[in-house]
């Protein structure tokens, strides 16, 4: 369990991205609750079922017990993927039942961060195993010896691009000397967000390693921060750190170059040549001088003119394609 | 829903006195904003039509758009605007004539008057600078153009839009339209928070500082008129007892799909389908789908018909000419038997045709664009409710039967704007994964039931289901067949799905009398018109009825003994049909409405059409006279 005070108003800030895996959960549970009904009341309640299915138009236009008499009931679901139904749906139930503090956790001085979160997204990710276990049981597929792990564990390399697209956030404390971070790039994919809550000493610029055109990347002291983080729709980590150290934000909804995105606030010396956890001065002094390459980078970048772009497009199919956006005017339903 | 009669009947005063504005209440009212193409109208009126519906009126917005990109400014075919149509009571079309005319130039103005847009009596606000221009030809035309409205017992009120605008932005022509909205939310009282939130989001793409500037216009359109107005107009809200949505039809059709758990949208852009895709682009990741823009409409429905035969759940979607490139596809997904459903919003033809405009022209291509006998089920939404609940049918049809459907929708419908009850998600509408049993020795890819010609649908790479898909004709196996009864066969099974699934459908409920004298027949988005129009009719003692077909093939059944029941029937629709007593037409020549000639040929009654083909939404006045030159004894 999480005991850093700046931990809860962390999980707050992650609301919305936390809310989306809440939400797919519920639906997957919904889904599995209805055909878990459908299946087990009578053919009335079958017949009921099919109507639903066809939406409202289709009820209000379609007898649905004629229907059903020409349709061929489903196939009869068989005994092994009969019997794993009931544990998929309390996999869901369990999971949908917990807090929020599910998705956080602290480590044991001395635990190794990258199982650590392997561990937890791996749990929370039994939702989408339990998901595709019915997935499978409902389609014939279903082979208790391939598919029961995932309602064990199910990990993160094995979320298809889109369930990584919801995967939750998860908030980790830990200790500096515990910080191996360049692991945690395996998980930073689709829409996964990490936030690290660092106690005590570590390297001054850990995080730079993780910095991808697409990847948020924070190192701060403020807890405000999780909030752009949590606007961000793709990958992110924000380590929260003590006194010391570097601060920079690279912001990938920030549109433009790396001048744009990237800003810099706080880059250290290193005051003597000691080792910080597990990494060595010259292992320190490399973030340092990446942290610096990139802030030349940044600031070449914003030195460079940008060229006029014309004020409407030359091109006959651009105009025409510009128009229709126009015409298509998607605002506020 | 009923022709507004204000309870104040004497005309808005022009001056704003001591007393306060006179406020015209009304059950209803129609107000049309026009400008010169790019001027916003648009983006007012559909911020205005959302935000009344929001507030709980019965809306209802027709988007009045030029033919062409660019037309010549200051033209009357380069109008470009909205019209919005707001009630107590839920509004289901655009209505006969305008109240009240926002313009944002006289010729656009003039134009709108002389396609009978407005109201006798309309109250109309007019851009000022037009009068008192440098350009000679301009003031000409200005004062051409007054005189002719003046002679009209319109209230024509000049509005220094461009003069107030320049005190906040230095480009009125990007900010009229929002002063003009101001104007419009003082008018109808509308809520002003409803109205800020909603350029926020219309601008959300842009820089916080666009937003601001849109709202201060609007801010200044309503204090002037708060100032300068002698008249206001209350329609009365009657908050609906459930959560209402405001969507257009497109964006309906786009929730469907996802209501409907598709997979995959492939499309190619065409007016006015586009904006389909271009809605479901901004959602349809999160779950778990993907819009596919193909190279063309062909590769489009190549895409969707792979993805569908791989298994997954895939549509597409497009207008009158790409259902014509598609045509080889679609046949090609009738006979290999892979569900389809195919979204068709049409616009007038044929050809290149009428591509902001609407029509319900493709109703025959839909049912017999292909070559060869292409069996498939064709739906028609009568309303927006409708764009979104009937591609969950489509979907569960298409599956069901292993065949295409075609969902035809038009442009009214894609650009229309209406309020409808919120949709209770139904875990059920969702795509059941699909079949992927080992397939037990002896079952055939196409194992017709001989009866009903249904079989089970094989999936690539499921045990024991391996076989070769062909577009030739071929018998259980799949395998080609060069003998007459193959063919005659295959034919018969795909048939008669149709026919299994016309027998489990209910017969059509009848709008009004059970029996009369006329029944209007109709599909797609005139429901809201015409059911107007028969109201209109019936009040004045005429006794016609009417009934709306939603499935248009196989055909609901009982038409045949619902017609008996009348002593004529005719359709109405948004199609061509000739005109007796134009000249060579004939009772023997005459062509017909599509869904008159289809009629004629389900029940052998000898069904009359009355047909409009105006590039616009059918108005009830133009039913009714409709209505009452078909009455029996007279033809359209």
């Amino acid at each position: 369990m999480p005991s850093d005070e700046r931990t809860a108003a962390i999980l707050a800030a992650l609301a919305a991205p936390r809310d989306a895996y809440r939400s797919a959960l519920a639906a997957t549970l919904d889904e599995v609750r209805v055909y878990r009904d459908a299946r087990r009341e009578g053919a009335a309640d079958r017949h009921m079922q099919l109507g639903a299915s066809l939406g409202l138009v289709g009820v209000a236009h379609v007898d649905v017990d004629r229907l059903a008499a020409v349709l061929s009931v489903e196939a009869a679901l068989e005994p092994a993927a009969q019997a794993v139904m009931p544990r998929a749906l309390a996999v869901l139930e369990s999971l949908a039942a917990r807090g929020d503090d599910a998705c956080a956790l602290t480590l044991v001085p001395g635990e190794n961060l990258y199982e650590a979160v392997s561990r937890l997204f791996a749990d929370l990710g039994r939702a989408i195993g339990a998901g595709r276990v019915v997935d499978l049981a409902r389609s014939g597929r279903y082979r208790p010896a391939d598919h029961d792990r995932w309602l064990e564990a199910f990990p993160f390399g094995q979320w298809s691009q889109a369930e990584r697209r919801m995967a939750p956030p998860v908030v980790i404390e830990l200790e500096g000397s515990d910080l191996r971070p360049a692991g945690l790039a395996e998980f930073l994919d689709g829409g996964a967000k990490i936030v690290l809550v660092v106690h005590g000493e570590t390297s001054p610029a850990p995080l730079v390693r993780l910095i991808t055109p697409r990847t948020f990347v924070a190192q701060t002291a403020d807890v405000a921060v999780v909030q752009r983080l949590a606007a961000w729709d793709g990958p992110g980590i924000a380590g929260i750190f003590p006194a010391g150290g570097a601060r920079f934000v690279h912001d990938p909804g920030v549109a433009g170059g790396i001048g744009a995105r990237l800003t810099i606030t706080e880059v250290p010396t290193l005051d003597g040549r000691r080792r910080a956890g597990p990494f060595s001065a010259t292992q320190q002094q490399d973030e340092l001088d990446q942290l610096k390459a990139l802030q030349g980078a940044a600031a070449a970048d914003l030195a460079v003119p940008v060229a006029p772009q014309p004020a409407t497009p030359a091109d006959p199919v651009d105009k025409l394609a510009a128009w229709l956006l126009q015409q298509a005017d998607l605002s506020g339903a | 829903m009923s022709s507004s009669s204000p309870v104040v009947t004497k005309k808005a005063r022009a001056s704003k006195d001591a007393a306060g504005p006179v406020v015209i209440r009304v059950p209803e009212h129609t107000v049309e904003i026009v400008s010169d193409s790019g001027e916003g109208a648009q983006k007012c009126g559909q911020i205005f039509g959302q935000v009344s519906a929001k507030m709980g009126n019965g809306a209802w917005t027709v988007e009045i758009i030029p033919a062409e990109i660019q037309p010549p400014a200051r033209s009357g075919p380069g109008a470009s605007g909205n019209r919005i149509r707001i009630g107590t009571q839920p509004v289901t079309n655009w209505g006969d004539a305008a109240n009240l005319v926002v313009a944002f130039n006289e010729q656009a103005l003039l134009a709108r008057h002389e396609l009978e847009a407005l109201h006798e009596d309309a109250i109309v606000l007019v851009e000022n600078r037009w009068a008192t221009h440098d350009d000679d030809d301009i003031r000409r035309e200005w004062t051409t153009a007054m005189e002719v409205l003046g002679k009209q017992d319109y209230r024509i009120i000049p509005v220094p839009m461009e003069e107030q605008c320049l005190t906040v932005t230095d480009n009125p022509r990007r900010g009229k339209n929002m002063f003009v909205l101001g104007m419009l939310a003082w008018i109808y009282d509308r809520d002003i928070e409803l109205i800020r939130d909603a350029i926020r989001q219309s601008f959300r793409k842009k820089a916080e500082a666009v937003a601001r500037a849109n709202i201060e216009l609007m801010e200044l359109g309503y204090r002037w008129a708060e100032a300068n107005l002698d008249f206001r107009v209350e329609v009365p809200i009657e908050k609906p007892p459930t959560p209402m949505i405001v969507l257009n039809g497109n964006q309906a059709l786009a929730m469907g799909a996802v209501a409907a758990g598709m997979d995959l949208c492939a499309m190619y852009p065409i007016t006015p389908a586009t904006s389909v895709s271009h809605y479901l682009g901004e959602i349809f990741e999160d779950f778990g789908g993907i819009v596919h823009q193909a190279e063309d409409e062909i590769a489009a429905a190549g895409v969707a018909i792979g993805a569908s035969y791989a298994g997954k759940v895939a549509f597409t979607v497009t207008s009158g000419p790409g259902l014509a490139l598609k045509t080889e596809f679609i046949g090609l997904a009738t006979m290999t038997e892979v569900p389809l459903v195919v979204l068709d919003v049409q616009r007038g033809g044929p050809s290149t045709g009428l591509p902001t405009k609407v029509e319900q022209s493709d109703l025959l291509a839909a049912l017999y664009g292909q070559p060869g006998d292409a069996p498939k089920v064709v739906m028609a939404p009568a309303t927006i409710e409708e764009c979104f609940h009937m591609v969950v049918t489509a979907r569960r049809i298409a599956e069901l039967f292993r065949c295409v459907v075609m969902v035809l929708t038009d442009a009214n419908l894609a650009t229309g704007v209406q309020p409808f009850p919120r949709p209770q998600l139904d875990p059920r509408w969702q795509a059941a994964p699909p079949d992927l049993r080992p397939v037990p020795e002896g079952v055939k890819p196409y194992d017709w039931d001989p009866a009903s010609g249904l079989s089970r649908r094989f999936i690539p790479g499921q045990p024991g289901g391996m076989h070769t898909l062909t577009g030739l004709s071929h018998d259980e196996y799949s395998h080609v067949g060069y003998s007459p009864d193959v063919h005659e066969r295959g034919c018969a099974m795909r048939s008669r799905k149709l026919a299994v699934f016309q027998t489990t459908l209910k017969p059509p409920g009848v709008y009004g009398d059970t029996k009369g004298d006329l029944l209007v027949v109709g599909w797609g988005s005139t429901k809201g018109a015409i059911e107007e129009a028969v109201d209109r009719a019936r009040a004045r003692g005429l006794r016609v009825s009417s009934l709306h077909l939603r499935i248009l093939s196989p055909l609901e059944p009982g038409l045949k003994e619902i017609f008996s029941r009348f002593r004529k029937v005719a359709t109405v629709e948004i199609n061509y049909s000739d005109r007796l007593g134009d000249p060579y037409i004939t009772r023997e020549n005459r062509r017909l409405g599509q869904l008159a000639w289809l009629l004629r040929a389900h029940t052998l009654v000898d069904v009359d059409c009355w047909t409009r083909v105006p590039g616009q939404p059918l108005r009830p006045k133009g039913i009714l006279e409709g209505i009452e030159s078909m009455m029996p004894g007279g033809h359209a």
